[in-house]
């Protein structure tokens, strides 16, 4: 377990919220739902159920404030939650099947209709972006999302923690409860097959 | 580009963590500037920096979806009813022990009445009989004392020819 010595503003909300302060636990929702939804969207690739979860776990923050003690980092603590709760549902057969299936050409459709009429991220970019443009970007993204959905769930959690969250290996270690050994073999392993999958797409 | 890491390691290459921290810009100045010069003189590391960073670079690129307006609003929601369910299960289960507890208090002491009501329904019972026999007592007395009569003056009756005699 990491020091938490001088308690970070995270840890310090926790305990507030564990005195019966809503506000903090806002204040934390606030600070903490957009990275974790992001996260759980691209471990799980359906926009509809990464809320689902991602609100699982806030829950389980809440519903944990009484026993809470700041003995990691707040975020390693709420990742690890996210990392199980995501895990839980991909080992879920019904759920592994569902995302068969949507990691295919529906995915793209699926998150689309979750952005609404946002969607997709390149048009706010490229204002006047050409129909070739779309396709284009829309293959690359979908080449991408294939290819983290073949790693192995651990390999995926590992390198999104790693990417996005830009997460230390002793965090990564903590919160899917292994080696920072094993993180850095989980790594290797995942980059590898990216590598060989994506690196033509630069 | 397949490059097993036993003969990444075997060319006295920098580990592959390094790679990984140059490729997300987690090394510092000097330490960059060092693999660099390494991967400028190894074709081995060259290429896995180009590739890493390409991958690195690429993955930028998976922008998320944003997140519902009404995420917040759903998640009180849930905490909400998780609350009072949480409430209503403890509402439960303190009832649930309350009997656990009362029911076999209850039965040892319907079993202790029944056992003392079988108990105190013999004792009459016992009694009853002697009251009965008291009563045949005093009809047998009466008979008894009438055959005694009766054997006296049987007695009499059969001693008094003799005298005669």
């Amino acid at each position: 377990m990491e020091a938490v010595s001088a308690l970070d503003l995270d840890a310090q909300l926790m305990l507030r919220v564990r005195e019966g302060d809503n506000d903090s636990f806002r204040l934390l929702l606030e600070k903490h739902r957009n990275p974790l939804v992001h996260f759980l969207q691209r471990m799980v690739q359906d926009a509809g159920a990464s809320e689902e979860l991602a609100q699982e776990v806030f829950l389980r923050i809440y519903r944990s404030r009484a026993s809470y003690e700041p003995s990691a980092k707040f975020t390693t603590w709420m990742f690890r939650i996210a990392s199980h709760v995501a895990l839980n549902w991909l080992r879920d057969e019904k759920h592994e099947r569902a995302a068969e299936r949507i990691d295919g050409p529906g995915i793209a459709g699926k998150k689309q209709a979750g952005r609404g009429e946002d969607a997709p991220a390149r048009e706010i970019r490229d204002r006047h972006p050409s129909v070739e443009q779309t396709l284009v970007y829309e293959n690359k993204l979908q080449e991408i999302r294939d290819s983290i959905a073949v790693l192995p769930a651990k390999q995926r959690a590992a390198v999104l923690m790693h990417k996005y969250e830009e997460m230390e290996y002793s965090q990564i270690a903590q919160a899917l409860e292994c080696s920072e050994s094993a993180v850095k073999s989980l790594l290797f392993r995942a980059y590898e097959t990216l590598r060989m999958r994506l690196a033509h797409l630069a | 580009m397949d490059i097993p890491a036993t003969e990444f390691h075997m060319t006295n290459c920098p580990s592959e963590d390094l790679l990984l921290d140059y490729a997300a810009g987690h090394l510092d100045p000097a330490q960059a500037a060092q693999f660099e010069r390494h991967a400028d003189s190894c074709a081995r590391c060259a290429e896995l920096r180009a590739s890493q960073s390409a991958v690195w670079l690429t993955l930028d690129e998976w922008e998320p979806a944003p997140v519902s307006e009404n995420f917040n609003r759903e998640l009180w929601r849930r905490i909400d009813a998780d609350e009072a369910s949480r409430q209503r299960g403890w509402g439960e289960t303190l009832k649930s022990a309350f009997w656990k507890r009362i029911a076999p208090l209850g039965l040892a002491a319907a079993v202790l009445t029944g056992v003392l009501v079988v108990n105190h329904s013999d004792r009459p019972t016992a009694k009853a009989p002697s009251m009965v026999v008291t009563a045949t007592d005093a009809d047998q007395l009466e008979r008894t004392l009438d055959d005694i009569q009766l054997l006296h003056e049987v007695d009499a009756t059969t001693a008094t020819p003799e005298k005669v005699m």
